[in-house]
């Protein structure tokens, strides 16, 4: 432990060190390679310019989102994916090269608290109803968010989305339709119980059948159908077969994590519990469930004195669930300042325009920096089923990156660019309302 | 007793005389000596101006004035063509519908359109505004006793409301293309009459030209089977044109007609009539430009009622410039959502090269339409193209581009005379004249 957090503090002081240079570092440069030649020219003139498009960030420290970081790195995107990351790689002669010396590059943040931003009241599909001028885009770009879960998922109803913030192109936008089903620790005591029982029985049926119809398959039966799950089972069906999430909201004290567990190992599966304040007490058995957090670090739960067990949450608890091995994203607290959505009065406004706050809190709480940055960027993407696409900069993931004045959790660091899909979609120093801003 | 006739007679020719006037167009007017603002960019100074049956007959110096002329002193006067409202609500009971006609339900109590006349505007285009196809867009002139004398054109577009999202979008595009389908079917049942007619003249027989309709007609009920109809309203009929149809109907009952609104689209599709579209802010020009793909209607965008959330639609304006399209934008300066900064987006679409008109709005916004307009011109609008943006553009889009919007000779004598530039803000609106009759007058 004790060497680890050593490690540490080198790590940080070796951080701060960048950022300073970073904060002199003139603002990053973009070019263009030498002019292809003229050969070149007309082996280019038969192909579509737009087919491959390269793009190519050097000498930055590019914070990778899976706990690695690479000091003087080049990170190559091609057609919007990620292509390679490393350093001294051989930039692609066509490639657009940002130098971004001195700078962070790290994954955009994948925010989760985007009620209704970006996108209107959908009568049918999301793909109509994208908002891609609303202001909450161009200022959750500033603040380094690059997609956001957005909609509702209560009781296992209503419309949810997954956007990236390509301002003012409403084709890039969405990323996904209902990837969240939701339910309450509500359903799972009092009047609501026995619903919930009369769930879980017809969806270890559905289970059942599902497996069956399986053994068919693999038996070579051609005639089997899968079985279809009814309204209530559908739900849990989509989470089974990996097409959504499972999150149970309302989970605050240890009597209501131990509730949500129940449920979870009645039904078998996985799931994301929303606010799990004393949940750090029963981590270990959370970890065991295979399940994620959501926990708001300065959300603070008194102790409760009378209670022989522990009890209460604070800065230390997205530590101590991690440590246990539950993924965990830090969000800013849903209540009290504002509201917990995006905008001035959500947590741009009040947190200095930066989502990183929250994971800076968690850093406090004893966690690593790099683990830290994987609270807002990669575990978010899990929670949302989309650790295949976003939240980290592993070769052939989509390209959503900062360029950051320094590193990603100091305060003092703003978002210079922010790239969706290998496209900039926020520059700084063009910004009227960013470009003055000092911290 | 010769006393009370006289008298009586006196009375009555007194009563007479002013009837004529006000009712009969042979009035004469000759405007003396005020500066013309003939154009947008063209001014004729100390100009005289004749009036003759409500045109205007002469333009010139020292005209000479016939014997039974009014002279008009408009020594020192700017003397503009009457402003132009290119589309508004008032005088509607309903909300927009795709059977609305604005020339059957407008309101003609002058209470109403005294606004209009008061702040300049000889002649308003008249639209219902929603979702879909709203109806006709009919032309009337703010002054009259009746809906009939007011009315001067009963369609002269049709509105149609693309909202914020693709599936209203969408929409309109559907009506749209049903109209290019009923185009398409018209074309293909002319060639198949003048193919008949061809055969018929070969076999000179009368049984021959007659088969043909009636396969024609056929094939056009075969196409309406398969015509998707947008919406189920349509079908219930235009009910101003109802006496109208029957008629036909029952001559040949097995030829049915397309509903109204395809009609309309139709119409629309062969470029008689623009489409006035509405969008909500830039998302909602996106989402329409998308629906329409390759369809290029006759179209005029409507963005005068921006959503508060949105920048103005100016931050497209070179996507809107290589569409070749023109816009319908507030009068006034926009913010931009969460800045305090202002911006101008008619000057923006100046700069981009996007032909612009200005929305006056309706009611008491009317009241200070003419400050508004000082304001754009003050933030660089160049005074010609504000003129040009209330007067021939809106004139050319309702079709009256040969009526209305300069002064010229044959044109309408709707005329505005202020006592300064119209751009000056010391400058006090004198005179309204409706074809060649003043209908407002400022008195002190």
């Amino acid at each position: 432990m004790n060497s680890r957090n050593k490690s540490f503090v080198l790590f940080a002081a070796l951080l701060g060190l960048l950022a300073r240079a970073g904060a002199q570092g003139a603002p990053p440069k973009t070019s263009r390679r030498k002019p292809p030649s003229k050969e070149a020219k007309k082996r280019d003139a038969g192909k579509d310019k737009r087919a491959t498009r390269h793009l190519a960030v050097i000498h930055a420290v590019i914070h990778l989102g899976n706990g690695d970081v690479l000091p003087g790195a080049t990170l190559l995107v091609e057609n919007g994916k990620v292509e390679k990351v490393g350093v001294n790689l051989e930039v692609p002669r066509d490639a657009e090269v940002v130098d971004a010396r001195g700078r962070h590059v790290c994954p955009g943040v994948v925010a989760l608290n985007l009620r209704r931003g970006g996108v209107g009241y959908p009568r049918g599909s999301v793909k109509d109803f994208l908002k891609p001028f609303d202001p909450r885009i161009k200022f959750g770009l500033a603040a380094g968010i690059t997609s956001s879960l957005g909609g509702s998922w209560g009781g296992g109803r209503g419309k949810n989305w997954v956007i990236k913030f390509t301002w003012g192109d409403p084709d890039r936008m969405l990323v996904a339709e209902n990837t969240i089903v939701g339910l309450s620790t509500r359903d799972f005591s009092g009047r609501a119980l026995s619903r919930t029982r009369k769930l879980l029985e017809e969806w270890r049926k559905w289970r059942s059948d599902w497996q069956a119809y399986q053994e068919k398959v693999r038996a070579g039966d051609r005639s089997a159908r899968p079985p279809r799950p009814s309204r209530t089972v559908e739900g849990l069906a989509r989470v089974f077969r990996g097409e959504a999430v499972l999150w149970i909201e309302n989970v605050l004290t240890l009597s209501q994590v131990k509730r949500a567990l129940w449920f979870l190992k009645q039904a078998d599966l996985p799931a994301v519990l929303d606010g799990t304040a004393e949940g750090w007490i029963a981590a270990a058995e959370l970890g065991r469930a295979g399940c994620m957090a959501l926990v708001y670090p300065r959300y603070h739960l008194p102790r409760k004195e009378n209670l022989m067990r522990p009890s209460g949450s604070g800065i230390r608890t997205p530590f101590l669930l991690s440590r246990a091995g539950v993924p965990v994203a830090c969000l800013p607290p849903p209540k009290g300042f504002g509201t917990g959505g995006l905008g001035q009065g959500g947590i741009l406004g009040r947190d200095m325009n930066t989502p990183f706050i929250p994971a800076a809190y968690a850093v406090r709480g004893g966690m690593t920096p790099e683990e830290a940055l994987e609270t807002v960027t990669r575990n978010p993407a899990r929670m949302i089923g989309l650790s295949n696409r976003l939240g980290t900069l592993e070769p052939g993931k989509d390209a959503d990156f900062l360029i950051l004045t320094g590193p990603p959790l100091h305060y003092r660091s703003l978002v210079d660019r922010t790239y969706i899909d290998g496209r900039l979609y926020y520059d700084r120093s063009k910004e009227p309302l960013f470009k003055n801003a000092r911290r | 007793m010769k006393k009370v006739v006289l008298f009586s007679l006196l009375l009555l020719l007194g009563g007479l005389l002013p009837g004529q006037d006000s009712g009969g167009g042979t009035e004469c007017l000759l405007l003396r000596g005020g500066n013309l603002a003939v154009s947008p960019g063209k001014v004729l100074e100390k100009t005289d101006l004749l009036i003759q049956d409500g045109l205007i007959v002469e333009i010139g110096k020292n005209l000479h004035a016939p014997w039974d002329a009014k002279v008009l002193d408009c020594r020192g006067m700017w003397i503009y063509p009457g402003f132009v409202h290119i589309a508004s609500r008032t005088g509607l009971r309903t909300a927009g519908n795709p059977n609305l006609d604005p020339a059957a339900v407008l309101s003609a109590d002058p209470a109403t359109w005294k606004r209009f006349l008061k702040a300049g505007f000889t002649t308003v285009g008249i639209m219902g505004r929603g979702r879909g196809m709203t109806g006709k867009v009919a032309v009337i002139r703010p002054w009259g006793r009746n809906r009939e004398e007011m009315i001067r054109i009963r369609c002269a577009a049709v509105a149609f409301g693309a909202g914020g999202d693709g599936v209203t979008a969408r929409s309109v595009v559907k009506i749209l293309q049903a109209g290019k389908k009923e185009l398409e079917r018209r074309k293909k049942e002319a060639e198949a009459k003048a193919k008949a007619a061809a055969a018929g003249k070969k076999k000179a027989a009368s049984k021959p030209a007659s088969r043909p309709s009636g396969k024609g007609g056929k094939k056009k009920k075969e196409e309406e089977g398969k015509k998707p109809s947008p919406k189920p309203k349509s079908s219930a009929g235009n009910p101003p044109k109802k006496p109208a149809r029957p008629a036909p109907s029952r001559k040949r009952p097995s030829k049915a007609r397309p509903p109204a609104m395809i009609l309309l689209a139709a119409e629309v599709m062969e470029g008689k009539i623009p489409a006035f579209v509405e969008v909500a802010g830039p998302t909602g020009f996106l989402y329409l430009q998308k629906a329409l793909g390759d369809l290029r209607p006759p179209m005029l965008l409507f963005a005068d009622r921006p959503p508060r959330s949105e920048p103005p639609l100016s931050i497209l304006a070179s996507r809107l410039k290589a569409l070749g399209a023109s816009v319908v934008v507030p009068v006034g300066l926009a913010q931009v959502p969460f800045e305090r900064a202002l911006t101008n987006p008619a000057l923006e679409f100046e700069r981009a090269g996007v032909e612009f008109l200005l929305q006056p709005g309706e009611g008491s916004s009317l009241g200070d339409f003419r400050l508004r307009l000082i304001r754009l011109a003050k933030y660089g609008l160049k005074p010609a193209s504000v003129l040009a943006a209330i007067t021939t553009r809106p004139a050319r889009w309702l079709g009256m581009a040969d009526r209305i919007g300069t002064l010229e000779k044959g044109k309408i004598a709707d005329l505005v005379l202020f006592s300064g530039k119209f751009l000056d803000v010391e400058a006090r609106l004198l005179r309204v004249l409706i074809e060649g009759r003043t209908v407002y007058e400022f008195k002190k």
